[in-house]
């Protein structure tokens, strides 16, 4: 499988909120083959502050005569301003400019999604038109369609036209994601994966504790990118204003945390004392109806990875099932750790559990689960690094140099409901690479752990006073 | 001082007739007196109905219905009980639920109540219910005034969990907490049921059913409980409620005395002489005092002969003025002019509350002036008489509030007052209506299907959706639009045949208010006060609460200042104000792209239809208009707003093109009205428009004495050339997105609506062509009540009326 085409869309709130700092950093996270803005004005601003000659798409700008398109390997993006422009794409084919043997990837503001509630009816507007233009007879490629009238979450078939949304915070719940950047990966096999991330985590912003202005009095005193933050002196910082000592504490240790890639640990509360069991798990969605997949690592005596495979929507519990009788079977009382356990793993395997094989229920409710993410954050116990918290960004600032072509979770989801819905060969999911990108994660997450178990304990953590939390790793983010 | 024994002098009042005799300047205010005679109880043993282990604990019988509802229930039925207040509906779901709890001591239960305050109180009496009854069992309150740390502390333990509506909807997203209490849940009670109507019983009845299913999830099948003041429809309220099948107990076992109503109206105001020589029927209500004042009066006369008595006013500011009035009229009296007298209202803190309740309970307050915070549950014991100013909106408050007086089995007497206004005046006309046996139907509407998908994204987030779950949101093929319609949108993925889950923002339930039936709501904020208000409806606030506004909420005046609507949660901004004026909104309305669901065609050119149309309304003006006397204060002025569409529930009366003639036979030949120089058309259309817009305004007005609506979320439109029905017509809209049930439930009942507007209208003492308020003008006109015929909206009235078969 070769690697796909980077595309990363900033959006206007993110443009306005972003310095030039921030936008030379989300580069260097994203490092897009193509990028993508709503207005004429902004292609400037990106130009202005990108060294790299990187193609930059205006996706609300004036229809245009040329159809540019933007290739990396074989997948090809074109940009198209008008529905006209899709007449030309069997010229485009032919001419050997559109590689007919890889997904190609339309990107327009043709396509929008209206919602009529009254009448139980979601329409696509621009959809008539746009299928009516486009010469199904004579192209030969396959199409995915990208659209700037909606947002990064959304894909939907809409008849033959598959429609993603690329434009953070478009036809969301109003204010939700508008100040974002999203990165979509563009496979040649037709898979999108996206990622979003906001601006405030980026550039000094995505320092802990580091806000607006207390990023530009960093700035002013002569601290312009995490590297010179982590630099500096306590002495330098605490007596800026809005500063203090627990505070200028606080910061740089966030700031060396990422520079230098490691863990800053600041309690012990909870961490367990023996060694675990690191698990990830595969669904078909959020809220699902089916864990098909467990990776379980077991690095005790001789290390073992063990892969619970269920292939059949029919059976959907075979996974579970198999997981919990090994659990309890080969390493009963051994700690389970999941990243993002508390918010996602552990809930949906009790409630799988408790659907297709009660019997485990107890010995389920009895294992000690923890959560290493929960633990640094909620419980304020480490500081991790990397700009975000997401277990591939914290593990790749460690150095892990994981499966870079990993899917985003919602994509994996996407690919197995295809299955179900349909279980045939053209929609039968490649096991064996699920199978290695599960124990990728799997794996980066006992690095993750590993670097949370080694960090020495920095003296004098600022920031707030440590805690003595009376919730235990099971505890709950708020209760109804 | 009131101590419940029976002196002469009390006795004697408790009868209109010496109530009329022993009056002060007495000026001829008894118009009528309605006797409800006594009851006797009817009770059965307790032993008869319970095992020994409970009905021991029991000092008294049972009430005949408390008994047959408890043994229905034991039967395995689902139970709704439509008795009186203090008919001790608590006790039969408690009671039931403590044989539940004898024989399976997992046993749990959810009891909603409408309101957090109602909880409160209930919480404390089931207690002390299963105490008495030496259950080992537990009620507790579990809402949005629970602290955190309590909450799972009272999942795991209590027996009883006593919360609402609204806080079930946020508790079924992480309903994996709550599956101990759900697994064994046996008995699920809605109290106050008849107050689930309109937009918020959508809400509740969507709740309910998302509820029931996770219930199912959980393997529990919950018995219900419905208990619900006297409402015409029962069974077909609680059936639309909750999706489950119901046996009605309604007739009440419990004793009353006998009881006396005096309709007392009010004598003409102070100062007007040049009334002097007029007949009754000359004067209109407007020349008359106030209702609240003559309230006031009333009660201090009650009160200064020793009779305890509690008045009922229709909103806050009322009772505080009205207690005033009292004690300042006592100290006017030849004798020892001094009333102990409170105002009570839900305003008021918890302390004071309970202390007021206890006084009156003891006999140290004589009189109390309350709002319908009185009404029910609030145990305050009973009083010698009631007074109520004005009407209460329904005919089961009005019972509910003559229902506070009357000690046990003793007589009692009440004191209706009536208001000037179309519903108060129909009554004191008409004062039979109020001791018929029809009580009005209870509207609940589940065609909205604004409403529907937003309860069916948030079941999808509870559990996948199913092609089962059609059981509770179906039929089939609406399921299938709206899950597809959610997929489309991106907030659902999947099918129902595999699992359709919800794929959107978390926490879909944060998105459903149940007050309001779109995504637009405005919260009210007030800069320089408090307002306690829900959120309101677009179009609500375009209607009445554009800026320049002026509304009367809770009896404070406020004037809207500012619509704030570019924001992610729009708002509307008041102020607190006392002026002597109020505001009248001018709109244009269009209704077209009608859809034909039913109709009843009454033969040459006669029809009447219920569908959906759309409903295009500009609210472009308003003006001020001075109370007193009804002028205009200044100019019209612009509200700034643009025009709305609403796609709702209308139902519409078409005529034939001949009504004309009809109408012009039947009008006095001088009432002709006059068109204005721009109308289009004639004088004689021009007046046949008066008459359908007289019907359009009378029917919205009289629907409440028929059906329990709000009939300010209604809105009509009547022209004698409609395009696309192409004839004279009048039109009754729903004014809510998606329509709420009330147009439509107005055609089924509009035999009974049309004749009591017609009453009303016939014999309306203000013999005006044109109407008055009491009869055919409306406060929400937005065509400045022009053109309004009263003879023309009789003529049309009855020659649709005629033409309905004795047996619609």
């Amino acid at each position: 499988m070769s690697a796909p085409l980077n595309l990363t869309v900033y959006s206007a709130v993110a443009l306005s909120q972003m310095g030039d700092y921030q936008m030379g950093d989300s580069l260097k996270f994203f490092s897009p083959d193509v990028v993508a803005v709503p207005e004429p004005h902004h292609e400037l601003h990106v130009k202005q502050t990108s060294n790299a000659d990187i193609p930059v798409v205006v996706t609300g700008g004036m229809p245009r005569e040329t159809t540019p398109i933007h290739s990396s390997g074989s997948v090809d993006l074109v940009h198209v301003t008008h529905p006209d422009d899709l007449e030309k794409l069997p010229k485009l084919e032919r001419d050997g400019e559109i590689d007919t043997g890889s997904e190609t990837y339309l990107l327009s503001d043709l396509l929008s999604v209206q919602m009529d509630l009254t009448n139980l009816e979601a329409r696509l507007e621009g959809g008539d038109e746009y299928t009516s233009a486009l010469p199904v007879d004579d192209i030969e490629g396959s199409y995915s369609h990208l659209t700037a009238a909606a947002n990064p979450d959304y894909w939907n078939e809409w008849g033959s036209l598959s429609v993603q949304g690329v434009m953070p915070g478009e036809n969301e719940r109003l204010g939700q994601g508008q100040s974002e950047i999203a990165s979509l990966q563009l496979f040649a096999d037709g898979v999108i994966s996206t990622r979003t991330i906001a601006p405030d985590k980026l550039g000094l912003r995505g320092v802990h504790q580091v806000g607006q202005s207390r990023a530009d009095t960093l700035r002013e005193n002569g601290m312009k990118t995490r590297e010179e933050l982590a630099d500096a002196e306590i002495f330098e910082v605490k007596e800026l204003s809005g500063f203090g000592r627990s505070l200028a504490e606080t910061v740089i240790d966030s700031a060396v945390a990422t520079v230098e890639g490691e863990v800053r640990r600041h309690g012990d509360e909870g961490f367990p004392s023996t060694e675990p069991i690191f698990i990830d798990i595969e669904t078909d969605g959020l809220n699902p109806t089916m864990v098909w997949l467990i990776g379980a690592l077991d690095r005790q005596g001789e290390e073992t990875y063990m892969s619970f495979l269920a292939r059949d929507p029919e059976e959907p519990g075979k996974a579970v099932e198999a997981f919990m009788s090994w659990l309890t079977a080969n390493v009963p009382n051994r700690p389970v750790v999941a990243y993002n356990g508390i918010g996602f793993d552990f809930p949906i395997l009790e409630e799988h559990i408790n659907q297709h094989c009660s019997g485990y229920l107890k010995d389920w409710q009895n294992t000690w689960m923890f959560d290493p993410l929960f633990w640094a954050t909620q419980e304020d116990q480490a500081t991790l690094p990397g700009r975000t918290n997401k277990l591939e960004d914290v593990a790749s600032a460690l150095g892990w140099e994981g499966d870079d072509t990993g899917l985003s979770g919602a994509a994996v989801g996407r690919l197995f409901q295809q299955w179900m819905a349909n279980p045939c060969e053209e929609t039968e999911l490649d096991w064996e690479r699920h199978e290695a990108y599960c124990e990728d994660d799997v794996r980066a997450l006992a690095r993750v752990y590993d670097a949370i178990d080694n960090a020495s304990r920095t003296a004098g953590r600022g920031g707030g006073e440590p805690t003595t939390s009376t919730t235990t790793s099971q505890g709950t983010l708020g209760d109804f | 001082m009131s101590d419940g024994t029976p002196t002469p002098t009390r006795d004697a009042l408790l009868d209109p007739e010496r109530l009329r005799r022993s009056y002060p300047g007495y000026e001829d205010q008894l118009e009528e007196t309605r006797t409800q005679e006594s009851l006797g109880g009817e009770y059965v043993d307790a032993e008869s109905v319970l095992p020994d282990e409970l009905a021991d604990f029991l000092e008294n019988d049972l009430y005949s219905h408390q008994a047959e509802a408890i043994e229905r229930l034991r039967a395995g039925e689902n139970v709704t009980v439509a008795t009186s207040t203090s008919s001790g509906k608590t006790w039969i779901y408690t009671l039931f639920f403590s044989l539940l709890k004898q024989r399976n001591p997992d046993a749990r239960a959810l009891f909603l109540y409408p309101t957090k305050a109602l909880s409160g109180d209930q919480e404390k009496a089931i207690n002390d219910l299963l105490d008495d009854l030496g259950v080992d069992a537990m009620a507790e309150k579990y809402d949005g005034d629970t602290p955190s740390e309590r909450k799972p502390v009272i999942r795991e333990r209590a027996d009883v969990l006593i919360s609402n509506f609204a806080g079930i909807n946020a508790y079924l997203n992480d309903h994996m907490k709550w599956r101990d209490i759900y697994r064994n849940c046996d008995l699920l009670v809605i109290d106050e049921s008849h107050t689930y109507t309109g937009i918020h019983g959508m809400h509740v009845a969507w709740t309910v059913r998302r509820l029931r299913r996770i219930l199912e999830y959980y393997g529990a099948d919950p018995q219900i409980v419905c208990s619900t003041a006297t409402i015409g429809n029962p069974a077909a309220h609680s059936e639309t409620l909750t999706g489950a099948e119901f046996s009605v107990i309604d007739s009440d076992g419990s004793p009353r005395g006998r009881r006396e109503i005096a309709f007392w109206q009010p004598p003409v105001k102070d100062g007007e002489d040049a009334l002097a020589g007029m007949t009754d029927d000359e004067i209109i209500p407007a020349m008359r005092k106030g209702a609240n004042e003559e309230a006031a009066e009333v009660t201090t006369h009650l009160g200064l002969n020793d009779i305890q008595t509690l008045t009922f006013t229709r909103s806050r500011q009322e009772t505080e003025i009205g207690s005033k009035q009292a004690s300042d009229a006592a100290s006017g009296y030849t004798t020892d002019g001094y009333l102990e007298t409170k105002p009570y209202h839900a305003g008021l803190s918890k302390q004071k509350r309970r202390s007021i309740e206890h006084n009156l309970k003891s006999g140290e307050l004589d009189a109390v002036f309350s709002t319908n915070a009185l009404e029910l549950g609030i145990d305050i014991g009973s009083v010698d008489a009631t007074v109520l100013s004005g009407y209460p909106g329904t005919r089961q408050s009005f019972w509910q509030q003559i229902g506070r007086a009357g000690r046990g089995t003793s007589d009692s007497l009440s004191v209706f007052i009536p208001r000037g206004d179309a519903i108060d005046q129909y009554i004191l006309d008409h004062p039979g209506y109020l001791l018929e046996d029809n009580v009005e139907d209870a509207v609940i509407d589940l065609s909205n299907h604004a409403v529907y998908a937003k309860h069916l994204l948030c079941a999808a987030a509870e559990r996948p959706l199913t092609r089962e779950d059609s059981e509770w949101f179906g039929p089939g093929d609406r399921l299938e639009r709206a899950v597809e319609m959610w997929c489309d949108a991106g907030q659902m993925v999947g099918d129902l045949d595999r699992g359709a889950q919800h794929d959107g923002a978390p926490r879909p339930q944060s998105d459903i208010s149940m007050y309001t039936s779109t995504d637009e709501q405005y919260d009210v904020r007030c800069t320089n006060g408090d307002i306690d208000m829900e959120p309101l409806d677009k179009d609500r606030v375009y209607r009445d609460y554009h800026p320049g506004a002026l509304n009367l909420y809770d009896g404070q005046q406020y004037e809207v200042t500012n619509v704030v609507e570019d924001t992610p949660r729009p708002y509307v901004e008041v102020q607190q104000v006392s002026t002597r004026e109020y505001t009248k909104t001018l709109n244009d309305k269009q209704i077209h792209d009608l859809e034909i669901q039913e109709s009843i065609d009454l033969g040459d050119g006669y029809g009447l239809y219920k569908g959906m149309g759309t409903v295009d309304v500009h609210y472009h003006s308003f003006k001020r208009i001075d109370i007193i006397d009804g002028t205009p204060v200044g100019p019209p002025e612009p509200t700034g707003l643009e025009p709305i569409t609403l796609r709702t529930q209308l139902m519409w009366v078409k005529l034939p093109e001949d009504i004309l003639e009809r109408v012009m036979a039947d009008i006095p030949a001088d009432s002709m009205l006059e068109a204005p120089e721009e109308a289009v058309i004639g004088d004689q259309e021009y007046t046949m428009g008066g008459g359908l817009h007289g019907a359009e305004h009378g029917m919205i007005k009289m629907s409440p004495l028929e059906l329990r609506l709000d009939n300010s979320d209604m809105g009509g439109l009547s022209t004698p050339m409609h395009p696309e029905v192409r004839s004279p017509v009048w039109f009754i809209h729903d004014a809510v997105e998606g329509g709420v049930g009330f147009a439509h439930s107005i055609f089924d009942h509009f035999e009974k609506v049309a004749t009591r507007t017609r009453e009303r209208v016939d014999d309306c003492d203000c013999g005006r062509d044109d109407g008055c308020p009491a009869c055919l003008m409306s406060s929400q006109c937005g065509n400045e009540n022009e053109p309004l015929h009263r003879y023309a909206t009789v003529s049309i009235l009855d020659s649709v009326l005629e033409r309905m078969s004795p047996a619609e």
